[in-house]
């Protein structure tokens, strides 16, 4: 039975098989979409999400694409091409960064970062224009780093701001075409990543302290507002930036 | 070859705790907790400050495992 936060037709969504991007695949395929999931290096967490999908019944496809180069970009087109119906939506989840304090940042970690944080997203709306439907949502996942200064999180903080910006440029031009491109903000939301990221013990314990709901958001949560906005009850939501946060972000 | 690997899994040690016997020729990053996208970028920065190489956006994404970690340090010092 359809309602207003179905999903129907094809959406991409890259960094789809890990974290918010896995939470994020599975909502949209239970909700009725058929789901390009993009990764580029853990084929186990691949495997793992195709068999879920096998088992539920979900239409889910892996996509292995480096989004970062021409050869994984034309990658992402085939398989835009190969799963049937229209592209209804797409969803900017692959991120990648270098977790630094700025003195110790090079103009080469900034290209990293902003490679697939920013130019992949600009790459990837270009190439896929051509296919979305008459209505079509895009959300940009972006970061509360994007409007906050976090520790060691500058040149991450930059291309999520620029990320950001793109998008809402975006929503204006591509409205009329009937493409809604919005932005969403996870607060802190425990994934793999934080394994990696400095002092992790320490921040997590305390994005929790300054949380009102008294927890961390869960990906599953993060998903159901990137369901919304890929949804026919978002038709009046356009450059939107969509925090889900628990409340952390509005705490001065 | 030999100093090559033990420099490599110094990085490896370094960015992502790992125990440098976890890595080897045949280490992918599904064999490492944290080599993920992020985790990648943070192991290229070791990498390039331990080996003193500077590695570009096309490189940084051809280095899919160890092996290939090791081809391309190999041929910038190779060419340098």
């Amino acid at each position: 039975m359809s309602s207003l936060f179905s999903l129907s037709g094809k959406v991409l969504v890259t960094g789809g098989t890990r974290g918010i991007g896995r939470a994020i695949s599975l909502r949209f395929a239970r909700a009725g979409a058929a789901v390009i999931a993009n990764y580029i290096r853990n084929e186990r967490a691949a495997e793992e999400l195709t068999r879920l999908a096998a088992q539920e019944g979900l239409p889910i496809e892996l996509c292995r694409a480096d989004l970062t180069s021409p050869r994984g970009l034309e990658q992402i087109e085939h398989a835009v091409k190969d799963v049937g119906g229209p592209l209804s939506g797409f969803v900017h989840c692959a991120a990648t960064g270098v977790h630094r304090p700025f003195a110790e940042l090079t103009k080469r970690h900034l290209e990293w970062t902003f490679s697939l944080n920013v130019i992949a997203f600009f790459e990837l709306m270009k190439i896929l224009m051509p296919y979305f439907s008459e209505t079509a949502g895009v959300v940009a996942v972006s970061s509360m780093g994007a409007m906050r200064a976090l520790p060691a999180y500058s040149v991450v903080g930059a291309s999520k701001g620029a990320l950001a910006a793109l998008a809402r440029h975006l929503a204006v031009e591509l409205a009329p075409k009937g493409i809604r491109v919005n932005i969403l903000v996870p607060g802190t939301v425990l994934t793999d990543t934080w394994k990696v990221l400095p002092d992790s013990e320490r921040r997590l314990a305390e994005a929790v302290r300054r949380t009102p709901i008294g927890r961390m958001v869960t990906p599953d949560e993060v998903a159901s507002v990137a369901q919304f906005l890929c949804s026919q009850a978002a038709s009046g939501i356009v450059g939107h930036t969509l925090c889900v946060d628990g409340g952390a972000s509005i705490i001065l | 070859m030999n100093d090559l690997l033990i420099s490599i899994r110094q990085a490896f040690q370094e960015a992502l705790d790992v125990d440098p016997q976890m890595v080897s020729m045949d280490t992918v990053p599904d064999d490492i907790p944290g080599w993920d996208s992020v985790g990648h970028l943070t192991l290229a920065s070791a990498l390039e400050t331990i080996l003193g190489v500077s590695f570009d956006v096309d490189e940084l994404m051809e280095m899919e495992d160890v092996r290939s970690i090791v081809r391309i340090v190999q041929s910038k010092r190779n060419h340098s």
